[in-house]
């Protein structure tokens, strides 16, 4: 194997270990779901049970029950649309999107990942549509790298957001996060940002550090050249 | 005969709720916590008769405040509930002194029987340790 396919290979490999982690992530929520929807429809067949046995039902109760039903239901779609947007996200290496569909799919994939590190995330949405042409998984996982790095600086709840500034021929997406600069871990997460993003998004990345926090930007042509 | 106790911690908060109804519709106690750091604070005021615990929460986890809660209590039981179900994670819990492993969802029958389990075994603990302290206050202060 020449350098080239140890490249490759080692790429193939980062990139199936981040799929996987996404689909475990969403897997384990999507379990959460059903298992509240299985408890509720449970507590609705308890109700019955005691409703049988002479003891009176209280519509107000079964109406919050079933909203909850309803509610989680919701919940649940929501992760499967996102989890086959997700996942269809690999078929073309280079896809016409809107950027704020991309970044808020990862938002609701990442979510429970962000709620277990203690963190919180911040999206501010663009209101205006911001198309780009690029691959479409590059850029979800060079999200995901951000969104790790930021969730990996030492700080007990860190604050995280991401907002993005269109511009004519590159967009920028900037991650910022309360940790002091410092804290920030430039190791392999930190290469295999740099490597996504120029490599597959011809695109750069770059690190400023503050007393407050710090701030990853992602500049990536609006059009990938050999489009 | 006394209701059993039970603490229920999950950060899932529709789940605890709707469980902890299930529960207390078959007459058992239940008290909830929605985090490791909130549980043990129950637990230091509380004798549960089991601790019903999740694996996977924000902060400390579920492993870290199994081993805390039997440090407070080594009688303690605790029944793992969790939505990660990995073998790996099962016998890691088991090795820190988790009773039971179940992956989510778990029958309602269960669940029950096997608090009512945790239940007479704690009380078979405090028996036999009960039973330990006479007998050595015997030997050694039987003066």
């Amino acid at each position: 194997m020449d350098q080239y396919e140890k490249t490759l290979e080692q790429r193939r490999r980062t990139d199936l270990s981040f799929f996987g982690r996404i689909m475990a992530n969403v897997s384990h929520e999507f379990n959460n779901v059903i298992t509240v929807i299985g408890e509720l429809s449970g507590l609705l067949q308890d109700l019955a049970v005691l409703a049988e046995r002479g003891r009176p039902i209280q519509p107000e109760k079964l109406q919050k029950v079933t909203e909850n039903i309803t509610r989680h239901v919701a919940r649940g779609k929501e992760l499967i649309s996102n989890m086959n947007r997700f996942s269809h996200s690999v078929d073309e290496p280079l896809a016409d999107f809107d950027l704020r569909d991309t970044v808020r799919n990862m938002e609701i994939l990442t979510h429970r990942l962000v709620e277990r590190r203690q963190a919180t995330l911040d999206y501010r949405q663009p209101e205006e549509e911001l198309r780009m042409l690029a691959d479409p998984f590059a850029v979800r996982h060079a999200l995901f790298t951000c969104l790790e790095i930021g969730m990996g600086a030492s700080s007990s709840t860190p604050a995280l957001s991401i907002e993005l500034r269109p511009g004519e021929k590159e967009t920028d997406i900037l991650l910022s996060s309360d940790a002091a600069g410092n804290a920030i871990d430039e190791g392999e997460s930190w290469r295999l940002l740099l490597s996504t993003v120029k490599d597959l998004l011809g695109g750069r990345a770059a690190l400023e550090k503050g007393e407050n926090g710090f701030m990853i930007r992602i500049t990536i042509p609006t059009k990938t050249e050999n489009a | 005969m006394a209701k059993a106790k039970v603490l229920l911690v999950d950060d899932e908060r529709d789940f605890t709720s709707a469980l902890s109804e299930r529960l207390e519709l078959r007459d058992i106690d239940v008290f909830t916590a929605d985090n490791g750091m909130d549980a043990l604070k129950l637990a230091e005021t509380n004798r549960f008769d089991a601790v019903i615990l999740d694996l996977q929460m924000p902060g400390m986890d579920g492993i870290e405040t199994l081993k805390h809660l039997l440090t407070g209590d080594e009688d303690q039981q605790v029944i793992i509930l969790t939505g990660h179900g990995t073998i790996s994670k099962g016998i890691e819990a088991i090795k820190a002194g988790a009773t039971e492993f179940f992956e989510k969802p778990v029958d309602i029958q269960t669940l029950t029987q096997k608090i009512g389990d945790a239940a007479t075994q704690r009380m078979v603990l405090m028996e036999e340790r009960s039973a330990q302290a006479i007998d050595d206050i015997l030997k050694n202060k039987g003066w």
